[in-house]
């Protein structure tokens, strides 16, 4: 507990320096703050990148969810990567030039502007707002977990250290401040996973593991008792297309300052990715079959299987890890919620009335401290399973692939883009509180076709 | 590579992700998986640095 303290106190005060360090190079605009004045490297724009992508959802939800069901956890990770790989080296390029060209700030603004349309902007920011409660939500539900079953502490400390490095690095100096402390705690993320992996292996003997493996030969197979077509289908349509939907992600395309340095970013970013995967599946996996042959604990709610393994780790081993989930959890919600105020004061309050640069930052940082406690309350709620909440906010903004396919295919269309977001998002919303047959693929066909059958009249 | 002729990898790629795991019904599904992904991030890899020298 006195260890866990006091390498919490060193943990914000690096975070602090670094996030009050990274005001020196603060430009006091609306771009400067919410996406760094275009202007970070391949290197940091690649770690940010992964910090931000890869969530409390990585190190607890799918150690538990490789726990549960198996292989197919790895499989509908790996689709995940290569989606990601394939949009962001087939898209990114375009995406990036767009908004540079153009001088586009938000995700919002990007789809609002090219198609002419303050509805769009509005909407898409409120869109995005709802979609993505549930997605910050489970980054405080897994810090507060793991705290809990570690340390014994009250959940509610989990989430109190996650709100204090949320503060502290998107309210210095917004995207950059983000931006530098992601690149730090997404190495401690990937540099924690990788010593207790060394320590998992010596701990519990390679032989013990394989055997554990085989003995529970039904998390090897896939298909399996879980994963059917349909299943994998649903997991992975909102997961392939992450890159695209989810704003905190998409408007890292906008932060490379050269198209050098954005291919480095996609690069980094891919092999980070892939043996953080490789990691994070492989200690569910290994478990479940330490489970069957008796070694480790048979674990029932399966968000609590990262959280138990540490239990019996050596307490400075589990205190570098908990720093990284915490690192994973927190540099993910920072950034979800700098994008969501970036797009409150550039897409919403914008359209009403005219705020001046400065005053931008300002009611940024207003909105980012405005946001904790409605989030704070829904984790408190605990409302599902981490992986499960994490697929529903990304189905929810499916709606959002057709529109964007027509800007890249220059096919613009004001009104059928308003169409396709506005039925595709209830359509979205109804599928998915009915769990309809194969709904995130239906969502998407459906909006797509919204999309070109409106184009195909009006034109 | 040209950007289409990527596309069309990628396309394949994606497929072959999903589709045959379900089909072969191996409990090495995921040294398939694993041998894909790394395949692709190499080809993305190599795309990318011609791409953007």
């Amino acid at each position: 507990m006195k260890e866990l303290l006091i390498s919490l106190i060193i943990y914000f005060l690096i975070v602090t320096f670094l996030s009050i360090f990274s005001m020196k190079y603060l430009r006091r605009t609306s771009e400067g703050f919410f996406i760094a004045g275009r202007e970070i490297g391949g290197f940091v724009a690649s770690l940010t990148y992964a910090a931000t992508t890869y969530s409390a959802f990585m190190m607890v939800g799918l150690v538990g969810f490789s726990y549960l069901t198996g292989v197919g956890a790895l499989g509908f990770e790996l689709v995940y990567l290569v989606g990601t790989i394939m949009l962001l080296t087939l898209l990114g390029e375009k995406i990036w030039k767009i908004s540079r060209e153009k001088g586009y700030i938000t995700p919002a603004e990007f789809f609002a502007k090219e198609f002419g349309s303050v509805f769009l902007s509005i909407f898409i920011t409120l869109m995005c707002l709802i979609s993505l409660i549930p997605y910050i939500s489970i980054q405080f539900i897994g810090t507060g977990l793991l705290l809990e079953r570690v340390f014994g502490l009250k959940f509610s400390f989990g989430i109190l250290i996650a709100s204090i490095i949320i503060i502290i690095t998107t309210l210095t100096s917004g995207m950059r401040s983000v931006a530098w402390t992601d690149s730090l705690l997404g190495i401690l993320m990937i540099f924690s996973s990788l010593i207790l992996l060394t320590w998992f292996l010596n701990h519990f003997g390679v032989e013990n593991i394989s055997s554990g493996i085989y003995e529970a030969k039904d998390i090897l197979k896939f298909p399996n008792n879980f994963w059917s077509f349909e299943k994998f289908i649903i997991f992975i349509t909102p997961w392939f297309f992450f890159a695209i939907t989810n704003p905190q992600v998409f408007q890292r395309l906008f932060i490379p300052k050269d198209e050098k340095s954005l291919r480095n970013m996609i690069v980094y970013f891919s092999i980070y990715g892939f043996i953080y995967t490789l990691f994070v599946t492989f200690f569910g996996i290994s478990l479940r079959g330490l489970s069957e042959i008796g070694l480790f604990e048979k674990i029932s709610d399966r968000d609590l299987v990262m959280p138990t393994l540490l239990s019996i780790a050596p307490i400075p081993l589990a205190i570098l890890v908990i720093l990284g989930i915490i690192s994973a959890a927190a540099t993910t919600a920072n950034s979800i919620l700098l994008t969501l105020s970036s797009m409150i004061v550039r897409d919403f309050i914008l359209n009403f009335k005219k705020v001046r640069e400065n005053e931008q930052i300002i009611l940024g940082r207003i909105f980012v401290i405005l946001f904790l406690p409605v989030i704070i309350y829904f984790s408190f709620l605990r409302p599902g399973f981490i992986v499960e909440l994490a697929v529903l906010s990304s189905t929810l903004l499916l709606p959002l692939v057709p529109i964007l396919i027509a800007i890249i295919m220059d096919k613009k269309d004001k009104i059928s883009a308003i169409l396709t977001v506005l039925f595709g998002y209830i359509l979205a919303l109804i599928l998915s509180i009915l769990k309809f047959k194969l709904y995130p693929l239906i969502i998407l066909i459906l909006s797509t076709l919204i999309y070109l059958i409106s184009y195909k009249i009006r034109r | 590579m040209s950007e289409k002729l990527f596309l069309i990898i990628s396309i394949f790629v994606t497929i072959f992700m999903i589709l045959p795991p379900f089909l072969i019904n191996d409990v090495k599904n995921y040294l398939y998986w694993m041998a894909l992904t790394g395949i692709y991030i190499m080809m993305a890899t190599i795309y990318l640095r011609r791409r953007y020298k």
